[in-house]
């Protein structure tokens, strides 16, 4: 008897291992993975972890139970370097088994997009304005800033202040060669007596070209360039005696752990809103957020993309993905209504706001 | 599968730096960090002349050759002047200058923005489009870079290397003109320096200065430290751990969260026991 029992307990416990296991797969979501190539270590780490928080804000601020697929994230590290790129790209797509990939420059963008078209794989970076950026892969969506619309800010700040003179020291890189590029057309048209001085990236100097701007009679300075470079040079201003209300800053997204005196302005650039810059230091214990609001962006379009397009009974397609994107041509990004052209790009709103002192006490936006 | 051809392609375009960088540094004695210049100068060549000139890739190639020839043989001169530390110190500068003007010679290399749509090379009618034939082909000029090296190796002009390395003076005061030498084996590895830079070019389809900095030099440097001086087979032992090794390491499975700083410190504590153990480099037939 008390074997009888034993074997129908056992057959009944199996059952309902076998009818769970039923329910579990009846129940199991398809897994979307979304990827993304950053620069997780090296000089460029904080770029890449703020990447990261962006994507993980967009997937926890999602009700879990009313979407359609179980989005998962894959991360791969590159160091910011493009040689590499391929191979991950392809391991991605290859092993990973990834739906779309983020990365963080267009340059890294041009390098994957043939790969994408061939694997049919949505591409996702983010750039300066410059209209046939996206028009490199079929697949391929570029969001930028315009640094034009930045460089009307500045100038509008100067003119706010009635400087009769300034002198930029500016970075040679990527999205702050082209404000740079900008800023100088637009000083030349204002006639101000001004100056530019370009530095290369790992440049850490920068006290016998201050000097020399000073012998030239220049009183007012600004730099344009990425941390550690731009903590360095506004460091310098202040040994080279320049009052710090004479000393103009550019940030981008940056935290308030980076360098400020008090009397010094920050011109900057904010990819999200306030409360989605705040939202995301406080939850993620970030300081630096440049690079959050557009993997947040990115993450978010992809999901409403697919559950819109599993709402039509499509398959999350690159094709699919893709048209779902271009014929949205608006949609509500961190920083309020992004626009799509038909090349895909994004064009994100610039946010610029103008902070003053050591704590960086917002003055307007 | 795909993957693998990659990082193949890589692995072949690094050995071909490395082999290039060996003459110079394992049988010369001459520690350069200028590779990263000529390698970038290549690459450019081989991005301006097929984007801006309409050249094929194999005309450009030899652009690349004859401008790291001419550039080299300018540096080279000065170089010859100098031994040792002050040697690697003054080709570090070198790389600093070109990386420069890279940078900031807006109206030709596009300054930070780069250069894209690069070409893949051409044969007649045949494009080696696909990476497989792009592998094929990069493995033959590797191949032959690996047999260059071995004749060089084995050739009187080889042992007079040799002979300059061990005791410059006295290689002098036997007769031989050790600054022509110098100077000789230098424009030959910044031309072939540039040939794979040409592959690189067309390989990632777009390149900025950011590929060409120092550090690529330093990187170029390890590479046959750790393969081994002065050896052929050492330098592509090197190329292949260098390039497979953090490769490797994303598929152990550590957490996402810590897997790149982790990979990272793994890579490092790698090298550092293979110096310990191996001072000499793998395959090293001669120690700095």
């Amino acid at each position: 008897m008390k074997k009888w029992l034993l074997s129908l307990c056992m057959v009944l416990a199996l059952a309902a291992c076998d009818d769970k296991k039923e329910t579990a797969q009846a129940n199991a979501k398809l897994v979307i993975k979304i990827g993304a190539i950053l620069p997780l270590t090296g000089s460029q780490a904080d770029m890449g972890e703020a990447a990261k928080a962006g994507m993980y804000k967009a997937i926890d601020e999602k009700d879990k139970s009313s979407l359609h697929y179980d989005y998962q994230f894959v991360f791969e590290d590159n160091q910011a370097k493009l040689a590499s790129m391929p191979a991950i790209a392809n391991k991605m797509i290859m092993q990973d088994n990834v739906d779309a990939i983020g990365m963080i420059t267009s340059a890294m963008a041009r390098v994957v997009a043939p790969i994408a078209d061939q694997k049919e794989k949505v591409i996702y970076a983010y750039s300066i304005e410059e209209e046939n950026y996206s028009s490199f892969g079929k697949y391929t969506f570029i969001q930028g800033i315009s640094t034009e619309a930045i460089a009307d800010k500045l100038i509008q700040l100067f003119h706010d202040d009635k400087l009769d003179n300034i002198s930029v020291f500016a970075e040679n890189i990527g999205v702050l060669g082209s404000l740079t590029s900008y800023l100088d057309k637009k000083l030349s048209q204002i006639g101000i007596k001004y100056e530019i001085n370009t530095f290369n990236p790992g440049e850490r100097d920068f006290r016998i070209a201050l000097e020399k701007s000073k012998s030239k009679g220049f009183t007012n300075f600004f730099e344009v360039g990425f941390p550690p470079e731009r903590d360095i040079i506004i460091k310098q201003m202040g040994e080279a005696g320049i009052s710090n209300q004479n000393i103009y800053s550019f940030s981008l997204d940056l935290g308030k752990s980076s360098v400020a005196y008090d009397g010094m302005k920050t011109v900057s650039y904010n990819q999200g809103t306030v409360d989605f810059i705040k939202s995301i230091q406080q939850k993620y214990n970030i300081d630096n957020v440049y690079g959050s609001a557009a993997f947040y962006d990115f993450v978010s379009i992809v999901i409403e993309a697919c559950e819109s397009l599993y709402k039509e009974d499509q398959k999350p397609t690159a094709e699919g993905i893709t048209t779902y994107i271009h014929n949205k041509k608006q949609y509500k990004c961190a920083s309020g209504e992004c626009l799509v052209n038909q090349n895909g790009f994004i064009l994100n709103q610039p946010i610029v706001r103008l902070y003053e002192g050591d704590d960086w006490q917002e003055i307007k936006e | 599968m795909e993957y693998l051809i990659n990082l193949a392609i890589l692995f072949g375009i690094y050995s071909m730096l490395a082999l290039s960088l060996n003459m110079l540094i394992g049988m010369g004695g001459l520690v350069s960090l200028a590779q990263a210049a000529f390698y970038g100068i290549g690459a450019y060549a081989t991005a301006i002349g097929m984007t801006s000139l309409g050249l094929g890739f194999f005309t450009t190639i030899i652009l690349g050759i004859v401008v790291n020839a001419i550039l080299a043989f300018v540096v080279g001169k000065i170089l010859a002047r100098f031994q040792g530390d002050y040697y690697a110190i003054v080709s570090a500068g070198l790389s600093i200058i070109v990386f420069s003007i890279l940078q900031n010679w807006k109206s030709v290399t596009h300054g930070p923005l780069g250069i894209f749509g690069i070409g893949k090379p051409e044969i007649g009618s045949y494009t080696f489009y696909s990476n497989t034939a792009f592998l094929g082909l990069v493995m033959v000029f590797t191949v032959a870079f690996y047999m260059l090296y071995q004749w060089i190796n084995k050739s009187s002009f080889g042992r007079v290397l040799k002979a300059l390395r061990e005791d410059e003076h006295l290689t002098h005061v036997m007769g031989y003109k050790t600054k022509q030498y110098k100077s000789v084996i230098f424009v030959l590895s910044a031309a072939l320096s540039g040939i794979a830079g040409a592959f690189f070019a067309s390989y990632i389809a777009f390149i900025d200065p950011s590929s060409f900095q120092l550090k690529e030099g330093i990187f170029l440097f390890t590479i046959i430290i750790v393969g081994g001086l002065s050896s052929a087979i050492g330098s592509v032992v090197g190329a292949l751990i260098l390039i497979s090794l953090p490769e490797v390491l994303r598929f152990v499975g550590l957490p996402y969260e810590t897997a790149a700083q982790l990979q990272q410190m793994i890579y490092g504590a790698m090298l550092l026991l293979m110096m310990i153990f191996k001072p000499q480099g793998l395959f090293g037939k001669y120690r700095m």
